[in-house]
């Protein structure tokens, strides 16, 4: 097992009355990539704070460990930890140019003076704000400033990168950018923690993940555990041609009775009331199965076998995304507190 | 990946960030530099073209004329170099970005002192100008007590710099602290002074007050130093119950002004370091 | 509309041009009717450090005189070689005077000051002497802070501060020498004036009035050699000739000699020098001023702020190219 580079032990931060971060525990190892939903106000600003040292947390403690040293707490270091890379809420820059500022932060930083402008140069191409170099930040565009953002983090080639909401205010071809980014972080090895409510993105990248509301962790672990925990497992299937719209009822009935040793039978009713559903817009046929891989396979068998003469299936996929919404409204929907308001509206936008 | 020493208390990043805030107030210092020049220009050679402007006796009163504004221009310059110091990290949110990169403690250092040497230079420049214009009335050497007078401007600058960044340490935008340190600095301490001799007279010297004792920068031009250092003014006609006399300071001694500014210096500090360690983004 | 653009830079830069143009037309034109009628001030507030360079005793007292130095002429140290004097202009007004005022001022010595206020008893006062002898004068009333001859530094204050007349028109200098004279004759006429107030009046020649005037910072107007010709025309002077900028005394003591003053482009003293009848440099007092250190520094300071400007741009424009 990899080591834990940050740690949280029952940390906790309260603003007044009103505890934004309760009691959270939480193991981040090395070269993972950690995603942090929950709704706005969930905490999860909060808790990157707290591990940037810009809040103070009330109780608990952040641990890391940075070049293979023992777990040091954060409040005992005296100087900021230059391993780790920070992008915190929406980047406000003092008014100078581009290069002007990445200079400055990789210098404070103490990367090395001779590969700055390397640097510089290297993550700018890669942002397409190479043009922008030498222009003062007050001209640049919220998607640029929030790629400017991402930089300034990972300018010091951090080997820990911490980000929250780094998707917001960009278009979609610089998040499909960012997501690429982060997987060849990844791929350097590099430990990623992403605070988010963009589940499609999150989803895409992240190896695991902390479902955190009203303060607490709900669930934390992979998409397809957590689901499984839940027994939502989802399987899509997406046909050639619509079907009959008289004969959907019978067909389904069909599929639900040939496909019963594969399909979940305990799921509950609120999800759906037979295990296999059809969607006519989307000429999508939905199964909810028992989560083992192997079901999987046999589930297209019989698709294909025994009923090529209802449809074509064109496409077989079990689908993230929308997997981590159901596990993530169940799991919020579960850990409500009684009496407490609804979820913000923009929970789900990816 | 690099081999960071990374708790090493090092001077590189403060030196670092000195450089980064002249750079960033670039276009601040470009402006009081030209008004520090157009007020040396004015007061020192523009006054001097009128024949019937008498020059002074000496190159000691010369520079004492040509000083008459370094306070105000002390004054404007420290608040609005120094409001932004602490609350803007605050009030723009700029330390969401900074504050993980760099302690803090040093952040706000190396921003002080990058903004203390371009206020220092202004006043430099203003001192060198107005130095060289009193060689070029009076010749060498240059009178001693001007440099004298540019330790008390800068001492004087340090104090006014520790005021308001004590402002900034707890106010939540940059435009209320330079308003509301200009309206104590300019206004407040010298309405309190004025009431407290009225009251007073002679038997309480206005100490408390930074822009008295800055007073010193022009009074330690004086030979000999003001002695007695409180007079009585009259105004309007004597006699006939007209004629209105009041009380006024001139000047501290030195050594109490020497003091009593190092005092403010390090109480207003220490007062803003507390309150800055206090205040959470 | 880029050509309507066009014509109007053509069009402004036209009239700055004649602007400029119709400005040194008429500077030029107020400089010859300035030269042709009229003498200028060209005063500038500042210091002249005086020093003495030369100082040849023995010389001194075998030609000048063996019982007056340099002291009795200058003041202070003027009789020690390296011996240094100060003298800063501090501001001037051009104004109209009376003859009382211009006589107190240059023509009766100091010390015969007294006279002239005990002589207002007797109906000579201020208004009277004024209304015996109605010309009017147009001078400029130049206040200078002076600092005696001392071989030690300078104390920070000087030791008086005296005023300098100068008379617009050199020819003023003979109108007021004769109303002068002419009140000394009727002063002595007149019996209702003491007899020991009398005696302690007496005429003044030419050559004596411009000797005092030359010793106490006499200064000259622009055009400086125009000026002290006339004026020493004016005066009808004996011994005394204007050669360029100078006015040369031709003394005699114990035997000739020649006291030498120089006045600079501005009109005030630069040097004076006191020959032998061989032609023996006696002695000899010099000028510095420092104006050309304070430019020089000016010059100094103003190209390297231009050179830091001029590379901070091109590395500016450099960096934003690449």
């Amino acid at each position: 097992m990899s080591e834990i580079v940050i740690k949280l032990e029952n940390l906790t931060k309260r603003f007044g009355n009103f505890t934004a971060v309760d009691n959270i525990d939480l193991e981040v190892c090395r070269g993972e990539t950690i995603g942090l939903v929950g709704p706005n106000g969930a905490g999860k600003t909060t808790t990157i704070k707290m591990i940037a040292k810009i809040l103070r947390p009330n109780s608990g403690r952040i641990l890391i460990r940075t070049n293979h040293s023992e777990l040091l707490d954060l409040q005992n270091v005296s100087s900021t930890i230059s391993q780790m890379g920070f992008l915190i809420d929406i980047p406000n820059f003092y008014n100078m140019t581009a290069f002007q500022l990445l200079k400055y932060f990789a210098k404070i930083q103490k990367y090395p003076k001779d590969q700055t402008e390397a640097r510089i140069n290297e993550l700018l191409i890669r942002f397409k704000l190479t043009e922008w170099k030498h222009e003062k930040v007050k001209n640049f565009s919220k998607g640029m400033t929030q790629k400017l953002g991402i930089i300034q983090a990972i300018i010091h080639d951090p080997d820990i990168i911490i980000l929250d909401e780094p998707q917001t205010g960009l278009d979609p071809l610089a998040r499909i950018e960012i997501r690429k980014y982060i997987r060849d972080l990844q791929s350097q090895g590099k430990t990623i923690f992403v605070a988010s409510h963009m589940l499609y993105e999150i989803s895409e990248v992240c190896d695991k993940i902390a479902l955190i509301n009203y303060g607490k962790i709900i669930g934390f672990d992979t998409v397809e555990n957590l689901a499984k925990s839940l027994k939502i497992n989802v399987l899509n299937c997406i046909l050639l041609k619509p079907l009959n719209t008289s004969d959907i009822d019978s067909l389904l009935n069909r599929l639900s009775k040939t496909l019963s040793p594969y399909l979940d039978q305990n799921l509950e009713t609120r999800i759906s009331k037979i295990p296999v559903r059809y969607k006519p817009e989307k000429q999508e046929l939905k199964f909810y199965f028992d989560g083992k891989s192997e079901s999987r396979g046999e589930i297209l068998k019989i698709l294909i076998k025994d009923f090529e003469s209802d449809f074509t299936v064109i496409a077989f996929t079990q689908p993230k995304t929308s997997q981590l919404e159901m596990v993530y409204s169940q799991m919020v929907k579960n850990n409500e507190p009684e009496g407490k308001r609804k979820l913000n509206g923009d929970v789900f936008k990816n | 990946m690099r081999n960071n020493n990374e708790y090493g208390i090092g001077l590189k990043p403060i030196f670092d960030t000195v450089i980064f805030e002249i750079k960033k107030q670039r276009k601040k210092f470009y402006f009081f530099l030209g008004v520090a020049i157009l007020i040396v220009f004015l007061v020192g050679y523009l006054l001097q073209l009128f024949p019937g402007y008498l020059l002074p006796d000496t190159q000691a009163g010369y520079f004492s004329g040509g000083l008459t504004f370094i306070e105000f221009l002390t004054l404007f310059s420290a608040c609005l170099f120094f409001s932004g110091i602490i609350c803007s990290e605050f009030d723009k949110k700029t330390g969401f970005i900074v504050f993980p990169k760099i302690n803090k403690y040093k952040l706000i250092l190396g921003k002080y002192l990058g903004n203390l040497i371009l206020v220092v230079f202004i006043m430099a420049i203003y001192y060198f100008l107005l130095g060289l214009l009193g060689f070029f009335y009076y010749g060498g050497p240059i009178n001693i007590r001007i440099f004298y007078s540019f330790g008390f401007a800068v001492l004087y600058v340090i104090a006014l710099s520790s005021f308001v960044t004590l402002f900034s340490s707890f106010m939540k935008s940059v435009n209320v602290t330079i308003i509301s340190t200009l309206l104590i600095l300019l206004i407040g301490f010298t309405i309190a002074d004025q009431i407290v001799t009225l009251i007073f007279a002679d038997s309480f010297e206005p100490l408390y007050s930074i822009v008295y004792l800055g007073g010193l920068i022009t009074s330690v031009l004086q030979n000999p130093f003001p002695d007695p250092r409180y007079a009585e003014v009259t105004m309007g006609p004597p006699g006939m119950g007209g004629g209105f006399t009041f009380g006024q300071w001139i000047t501290p001694s030195i050594e109490m002004g020497i003091i009593l500014l190092l005092v403010y210096i390090v109480v207003f500090f220490v007062l803003a370091a507390v309150l800055f360690k206090r205040r959470q983004l | 509309m880029l050509e309507n653009r066009k014509n109007w830079k053509n069009i402004l830069i036209t009239l700055l041009l004649l602007s400029l143009l119709g400005i040194s037309f008429l500077n030029v034109m107020s400089l010859g009717l300035a030269q042709s009628n009229n003498y200028d001030l060209k005063l500038t507030k500042g210091t002249t450090i005086f020093s003495v360079e030369t100082y040849d005793e023995d010389a001194w007292f075998n030609t000048v005189s063996n019982s007056l130095n340099p002291s009795h002429w200058f003041g202070g140290d003027a009789n020690i070689t390296g011996a240094q004097s100060k003298i800063t202009i501090k501001g001037w007004s051009y104004t109209e005077w009376g003859t009382f005022n211009v006589i107190s001022s240059i023509v009766l010595p100091q010390e015969q000051l007294l006279i002239l206020y005990a002589l207002a008893d007797y109906g000579y006062n201020n208004t009277e002497i004024n209304e015996y002898y109605p010309n009017t004068y147009w001078l400029w009333n130049s206040l200078q802070a002076i600092w005696p001859f001392t071989s030690n530094n300078f104390d920070e204050k000087p030791n008086t501060t005296e005023q300098n007349i100068i008379l617009k028109d050199p020819e003023d200098y003979r109108k007021i020498l004769d109303d002068y004279n002419k009140l000394v004759a009727q002063i002595k006429n007149d019996s209702a004036v003491p007899l020991p107030i009398k005696n302690q009046i007496s005429n003044i020649t030419a050559d004596d009035l411009l000797w005092k005037l030359a010793l106490n910072t006499f200064a000259a107007a622009e055009p400086v050699g125009n000026y002290l010709l006339t004026v020493t025309d004016a005066l009808e002077t004996e011994n005394i000739t204007a050669s360029s900028c100078s006015l040369i005394f031709n003394r005699t003591g114990l035997n000739n000699y020649t006291v030498e003053f120089a006045y600079g482009d501005r009109g005030t003293l630069t040097s004076v020098i006191v020959k032998d009848q061989i032609d023996n440099t006696i002695y000899y007092i010099t000028s510095i001023n420092s104006e050309w250190i304070f430019y020089m520094i000016l010059a100094i300071a103003v190209a390297a702020s231009i050179g830091i400007i001029v590379v901070l741009t091109l590395r500016s424009r450099k960096i934003k190219r690449a």
